[in-house]
């Protein structure tokens, strides 16, 4: 069964605004990268899913309850990870997730305990005892993830988690979303604006355009070969291709790049003895892939 | 209890422990668990308790000052039983005595108006300003949860500040005198009344300045709005009165929260009210009327408003 | 990708007499710092920037902000010199003509329409033709349906945008942007990037920060990283990576005889280290070139054929990781 189900899900907010129209798609488990226009597309999707607010239409379904009417239950497994800031500045990063923890429904030793270890697992160690006030972007959305997971859901929404970090501060959420996914084996929805988060994290990619849907596949099937080589010497690129194009194969040259058609093992030696014979320094050999964001090029404004 | 799942990985003279994440699968309790939660966290936040340091100093101040007449009254009793001796000059001491159970919570009511005009603008307004709403609503706790859960837990806070000095003065009075058990008998029956208006009192006080906090997350609004709701209506009440409608201005005077309770108190210890200001009596129901339909109201309202917010 | 004209690493004597000989650089930054209290925001930075797209990169804190600042005139450095197309930055209204900045934190009050904004800002710059100017404006970044709404009703993109309408609308020489992509979905940026691209190949000299490596790796010529107000590198960050010569290379190579290949790669005196894990060849290289040129020919010696070979830190995420960690 599907993890999360939506058929023709539709919400309007007074005659003009219309955040979801008509979204049907299923969701497996999995890090599902949702990708969309910012605005009111992915967070309702979201708040809907979360049953905090109604559809005017349709139907969805989390771990095959009604958001409708099961709302409250759909809460208890289920962590939220919002992307504004909502954390009190002046409690600690224990007290505020123990408090949560309680209001989760864990009782008050299972709650300190957990507490303690989630902590841990997303990286806050003495910090957690200063008020939250005084931490960095990154220790802040720790703290939102940790009380997202606090409660041990089975499914985790994340709001774009990496909402203001600095490089080296989003490679280490992104490795943690990794971990969460196949270590701990919680199934994870990111939605996200940087498509490649999703090609570094997900496993699965929903996109959304304009309230509807736009694909829902699993990724490789996006990031598969395109059937071409890309070559890359730091010197000498024409001189490859005049080589290469004598030799019998279909090249282009792409910047740095000097692109082969491959359809069979041939051109792989064939390359590799054209680099070899004009001393070429070699960089790189690489199939080329499809980019995620070609799937928005191509989308209809 | 979580599950432990160390899986030692034992060799002839160590072992590995595997501290990865664990699987969640004790008890998960209830609705009624997280109210309650909710409601323990918002009396301790209302004494500024996980909070940080600088949220204490004015609870505990007003806390202090609202004990302070009754730790006077029963220091004075003391001395007095111990130098003066005799029941006779403790009984007169005590007849004039001008805080008693009846005048306690006039005498400290500008303490529990400044207590309601500090706190209740943090148990909302904290989440309010910092966006905390979306993570309450995403868990199973209703809107109305949160709000009731709220506003109880500053109600038992108001109620614990006007109640304790009371307590105070009742085991001062009972173990200072002579026979306890027939002190115990003398003021026990005044309990009924202390409780009752504590009640009514915190309730109505507490309900209202909610009420005011909910609507806004500015902290200066919510302080001053909670001021003005508890002395303007009387300020308002007096002029009408001066200017000659008595009739209005009177029943104006319901509307104003100090003074229904000045009525309820009356009317619970079967005093008269102090009638310099007012010049017309009213029947003493009203006073507990109003005083219920401002409960009740000012619940109302509070909760309502949260039923529309979209975390 | 286009040249654009870069200042060697700074230090070397090109820079200095970057504002003195030939064409005036567009920007100019020389021993720059700028402190509050016992705070160093910039510690003795100095650059020069033509036309063509630079990024600006660095942790949280690092200075971009103190630096575009100070490049649009806005802040004065407490030492040093900025200049502008041969002129003091600080309070010159010359430079504010020639300079669009596009500040991070929400600058554009709710209440107003786009094209009031926009149009706004055109009669600040004192333009003879505001309303046509703004429609310029508003039409390359294409807001013109919104144009017309409160900034309030917008989203985080579309705000975006129109900050960016607003910088463009005296179509500036020089453009800065703090954090531009932020909030845009993946159309948006890439219609962006195309924007920016054109506008620098047209001539302007563009400087952004941003945090998305990979975004800045497609678009810009050229990276300065900024750590702890200090200049840490300038340039292409290829460059950067092969000049890190105390940081060893990794290539990963895919074969048809892995292991064959790995012991004939040890024989070759560029290479100090192979590992064979996970179905891949790890090739650590004591010099790069060196086994650049040697790859080819030792796979065809040994018979073995190449199917993919590839350095696994040649990213700017990588080289931007050993420029603010080692410090």
């Amino acid at each position: 069964m599907a993890l999360i189900s939506t058929s023709d899900l539709t919400k309007r907010y007074g005659s003009s605004v219309t955040a979801l129209d008509g979204l049907t798609v299923d969701i497996e488990p999995g890090i599902v990268g949702l990708v969309g226009s910012n605005g009111a597309g992915k967070s309702t999707l979201i708040k809907i899913l979360l049953g905090l607010i109604a559809p005017t239409s349709g139907t969805a379904t989390v771990l095959d309850l009604d958001v409708r009417t099961r709302g409250t239950e759909i809460r208890q497994f289920v962590g939220y990870m919002p992307e504004h800031d909502c954390l009190p500045p002046d409690s600690t990063a224990t007290d505020f997730v123990s408090h949560m923890a309680l209001i989760s429904g864990l009782p008050r030793t299972a709650a300190r305990e957990r507490t303690a270890e989630v902590l841990r697992h997303v990286g806050l160690y003495e910090e957690r005892y200063r008020a939250i006030g005084g931490y960095s972007t990154g220790m802040k959305q720790r703290v939102k993830l940790a009380q997202a997971l606090v409660h041990d859901p089975r499914l985790l929404l994340l709001d774009e988690p990496t909402n203001g970090l600095d490089p080296a501060g989003r490679d280490e959420m992104l490795e943690l979303i990794l971990r969460i996914g196949s270590e701990f084996r919680i199934a994870v929805i990111v939605a996200t604006h940087l498509l490649g988060e999703v090609e570094r994290v997900g496993s699965h990619l929903v996109a959304i355009e304009g309230g509807r849907l736009l694909r829902s596949a699993p990724l490789h099937e996006f990031v598969e070969q395109t059937g071409t080589l890309a070559v890359e010497v730091d010197e000498g690129s024409a001189l490859l291709a005049e080589r290469l194009t004598a030799d019998g194969l279909a090249v282009v040259v792409d910047g740095r790049a000097v692109l082969v058609a491959v359809s069979d093992q041939r051109p792989f030696d064939l390359v590799r003895d054209a680099v070899a014979d004009l001393e070429l320094p070699l960089v790189r050999i690489e199939p080329r892939r499809h980019r995620l964001e070609d799937l928005f090029r191509d989308a209809p404004p | 209890m979580t599950k432990a799942t160390t899986t030692p990985n034992n060799g002839p003279a160590g072992s590995i422990y595997d501290i990865g994440y664990r699987r969640y699968e004790g008890p998960r309790l209830g609705r009624a668990n997280a109210i309650r939660s909710l409601f323990v966290h918002s009396l301790r936040s209302s004494f500024g308790l996980g909070r940080g340091g600088r949220a204490k100093i004015a609870p505990v101040i007003l806390g202090i000052l609202a004990l302070l007449p009754a730790v006077l009254i029963v220091g004075a009793l003391t001395l007095f039983a111990q130098f003066a001796g005799g029941d006779q000059v403790g009984d007169e001491f005590a007849a004039e005595v001008p805080v008693r159970y009846d005048t306690y919570a006039g005498t400290i009511s500008t303490i529990v108006i400044l207590f309601c005009a500090a706190q209740a603008p943090e148990l909302f307004g904290r989440d309010q300003r910092h966006g905390v709403f979306a993570l309450y609503f995403a868990r199973a706790l209703r809107r109305s949860d949160y709000a009731l859960a709220r506003i109880g837990g500053f109600i038992a806070a108001l109620l614990l500040l006007e109640l304790l000095p009371q307590v105070v003065l009742f085991l001062g009075r009972v173990l200072l005198s002579p026979d306890i058990l027939a002190g115990i008998r003398e003021d026990l029956p005044s309990f009924g009344p202390v409780l009752a208006q504590s009640i009514l009192s915190a309730a109505l006080l507490g309900g209202l300045a909610m009420a005011v906090s909910a609507f806004t997350p500015r902290r200066a609004y919510a302080v001053a709005g909670i001021i003005a709701l508890f002395i303007i209506p009387n300020v308002v009440a007096g002029v009408v009165v001066g200017l000659g409608s008595s009739a209005i201005g009177t029943w104006l005077s319901l509307l104003s929260p100090t003074t229904v309770l000045d009525g309820t108190n009356a009317f619970l210890f079967g005093t008269r009210l102090d009638t310099d200001f007012f010049f017309l009596d009213l029947p003493e129901w009203a006073f507990v009327a109003a005083a219920l339909a401002g409960i009740a109201g000012s619940i109302g309202i509070t909760v309502r408003r949260f039923a529309r917010i979209t975390a | 990708m286009s040249a654009g004209s870069f200042a060697p690493l700074p230090g070397a004597e090109g820079a200095a007499d970057a504002a003195t000989g030939g064409p005036a650089a567009a920007l100019l930054l020389e021993r720059v710092s700028r402190w509050y209290g016992n705070v160093v925001a910039v510690n003795d930075v100095t650059f020069a920037l033509g036309p063509g797209i630079t990024g600006l990169l660095g942790p949280n804190g690092a200075g971009k902000t103190t630096i575009l600042h100070m490049l649009a005139g806005l802040l004065r450095p407490s030492a040093g010199r900025v200049m502008i197309g041969g002129q003091t930055a600080w309070h010159n209204p010359s430079v504010y003509r020639s300079v669009g900045l596009v500040p991070e934190r929400e600058a554009v009050h709710a209440f107003l329409t786009g094209r009031g904004f926009v149009e706004m800002a055109a009669r600040l710059q004192r333009l003879p033709d505001p309303r046509a100017a703004a429609a310029r404006a508003i039409a390359t970044v294409e807001l013109e349906a919104a144009a017309d709404r409160p900034v309030g009703t917008y989203s985080k993109g579309m705000r975006q945008r129109v900050k960016i309408a607003g910088a463009l609308v005296h179509e500036p020489s020089i453009l800065l942007l703090d954090e531009p992509f932020n909030g845009m979905d993946p159309r948006q940026r890439l219609h962006m990037i195309g924007l920016l691209r054109s506008m620098a190949d047209a001539g302007r000299a563009i400087l952004f920060s941003s945090h998305i490596l990979e975004e800045v790796e497609r678009l810009a010529d050229g990276v300065l990283v900024i750590h702890a107000g200090r200049l840490a590198a300038a340039g292409d960050f290829r460059e950067i990576r092969r000049l890190m010569t105390d940081r060893p290379h990794t290539f990963v190579v895919r074969s048809s005889d892995d292991r064959h290949l790995a012991s004939a790669f040890m024989a070759e005196p560029a290479v100090f280290g192979t590992e064979l894990r996970d179905g891949r060849l790890t090739v650590r290289v004591a010099e790069f070139g060196g086994f650049t040129r040697a790859v080819a020919r030792v796979a065809r010696d040994a018979g073995v054929s190449l199917f993919e070979v590839a350095p696994t830190d040649d990213s700017l995420e990588s080289v931007f990781a050993y420029l603010v960690s080692r410090r």
